[in-house]
């Protein structure tokens, strides 16, 4: 595993964390390759992302729905101020190819302040990264949240 | 002084309701809303308060509460609200002084898939049915809402006639109703699917969704919280979309990443906020009554009442007979 691809596989993990960090939305969307999937499963055991029930398992359409969603003036949930900050370490390189694409996991910890209430996500990413000219894009971006299965007390309103 | 002055919950109340909620209390400075329609959310005493900027320039002092069903009318802690205040539970629309003034409308996430379905029908010919899901929620008019019924049946049980009760026509909904012949026969599968059925409402806790296979229990928990645990199933024989159409809408609809709820329970918390004034000790489910048709122990909304709050006034009616009624 060389240095370089460890270096850059945390860059770019970091770099989308800010762009959730600063909603930009689109940004972050653009991250992904065309058929690029984001998938928080409903459990941890579940292997695939298609036909099992999942927290989230959007393609870049749906992506893009969510995304008009919060930025609609109507959707009176994105009313209260809320911000978050994501912090992602131990990145690890399972698998590189030799045209360049990775499997990287991570670990993240993520809080979200609506109004004055804070929640505390951690979890594991799983970033499967196809190398392009103009650097990494995500084919498919698996997220194992540590309260997968407990009860949420309000919605996630959007990626994490 | 006893020390109870400072730790009694109940002695704090009573201060709240003789001293901080009867005297003049700072508000705030009206250089916080300079122009019309600036508001900052204060608490005085125990209530939620607006202070806002009216169009005459004069500086109002409202409840942050709408007075239909006690919703906090404002979720930020300032900003502009425009000509309005629009409550984001059923839209009612008020002015700078409180003064009520008609008009409705909500799209969110309703409109952002409707457009995503039409970029999708652009590039491909057709989107999946499941955009159609979202896309059906977009709102240009209360009209479209009032098109619907709701038949509401003793101890509080409730159908919403309607949207999810449309029988698509696409290629896996007529191999589903083939399969359907075939178990049942081309009459009773009739029966079946010709059910015209968005919603059943099983009173207290259980909500079922018959058309895509999804099943809500609503478990309370105490009274500013309540666990809703949702299911979807396999129709057992049943092609496979149709399981995936299930998933589908469970994904999108019902999971906790939920683009469709997320408002609906934003508004719920919002309830329980807008319920701690004291703007009005009675909350309305006052639409459309006085116009229900009762037919054999079954109330329906009449024509264009779609919006018409029958259900919770069934619902209510079981509530008191289960609590009592006063005895």
């Amino acid at each position: 595993m060389s240095a370089k691809a460890q270096h850059d596989a945390e860059q770019f993990l970091y770099r989308q964390a800010a762009l959730l960090d600063g909603k930009q939305w689109q940004a972050w969307i653009d991250l992904f390759t065309p058929d690029g999937v984001y998938w928080m499963p409903a459990d941890p055991a579940h292997k695939h992302w298609d036909g099992m029930p999942a927290i989230f398992a959007e393609d870049k359409n749906l992506m893009t729905v969510r995304m008009r969603r919060v930025l609609h003036p109507d959707a009176w949930s994105q009313r209260p101020l809320w911000g978050t900050n994501h912090v992602v370490s131990n990145v690890i390189i399972d698998k590189a190819a030799k045209n360049g694409d990775l499997v990287v996991r991570s670990r993240f910890h993520m809080m979200e302040l609506r109004r004055d209430d804070v929640r505390h996500f951690a979890g594991q990413y799983t970033h499967h990264l196809k190398k392009t000219k103009g650097g990494y894009r995500v084919k498919l971006q698996r997220v194992d949240m540590t309260n997968a299965q407990a009860a949420y007390d309000y919605v996630l309103q959007v990626w994490v | 002084m006893r020390k109870e002055v400072y730790t009694d919950p109940q002695i704090f109340d009573l201060e709240m309701e003789r001293i901080h909620e009867r005297y003049w209390i700072y508000c705030g400075h009206e250089s916080q809303v300079p122009k019309p329609g600036d508001y900052t959310a204060v608490q005085i005493g125990r209530q939620p308060m607006l202070m806002v900027r009216g169009n005459d320039k004069s500086v109002h002092v409202l409840y942050n509460r709408c007075p239909h069903r006690g919703n906090m009318m404002c979720g930020d802690r300032h900003g502009n609200t425009g000509e309005f205040f629009r409550c984001s539970y059923h839209a009612w629309t008020f002015q700078h002084d409180g003064a009520l003034h008609p008009s409705v409308v909500h799209q969110s996430t309703g409109r952002a898939a409707y457009e995503v379905e039409k970029d999708i029908a652009k590039k491909t010919g057709k989107a999946p049915l499941s955009y159609h899901m979202l896309s059906a929620f977009a709102t240009v008019t209360i009209d479209k809402w009032d098109n619907f019924q709701t038949l509401n049946y003793r101890y509080g049980h409730c159908i919403l006639t309607g949207y999810m009760g449309l029988r698509p026509k696409d290629p896996d909904t007529l191999a589903y109703e083939k399969v359907m012949h075939k178990a049942y026969g081309k009459q009773r599968t009739e029966k079946i699917l010709g059910v015209n059925i968005h919603h059943v409402l099983i009173y207290p806790g259980l909500s079922v969704q018959s058309p895509l296979q999804q099943l809500r229990a609503v478990r309370p928990l105490g009274v500013d919280k309540t666990l809703t645990e949702i299911w979807h199933f396999r129709l057992k024989g049943a092609p496979e979309p149709i399981y995936r159409r299930s998933l589908a809408y469970y994904n999108l609809v019902n999971s906790p990443a939920t683009m469709i709820n997320a408002d609906d329970l934003e508004n719920f918390w919002k309830c329980h906020q807008g319920l701690a004034s004291n703007g009005g000790d009675w909350v309305s489910f006052g639409r459309f009554h006085g116009r229900d048709i009762e037919k054999g122990g079954v109330v329906e909304t009449g024509p264009n009442m779609g919006t018409s709050e029958a259900p919770m006034r069934n619902q209510m009616k079981a509530w008191a007979e289960y609590m009592g009624n006063g005895r």
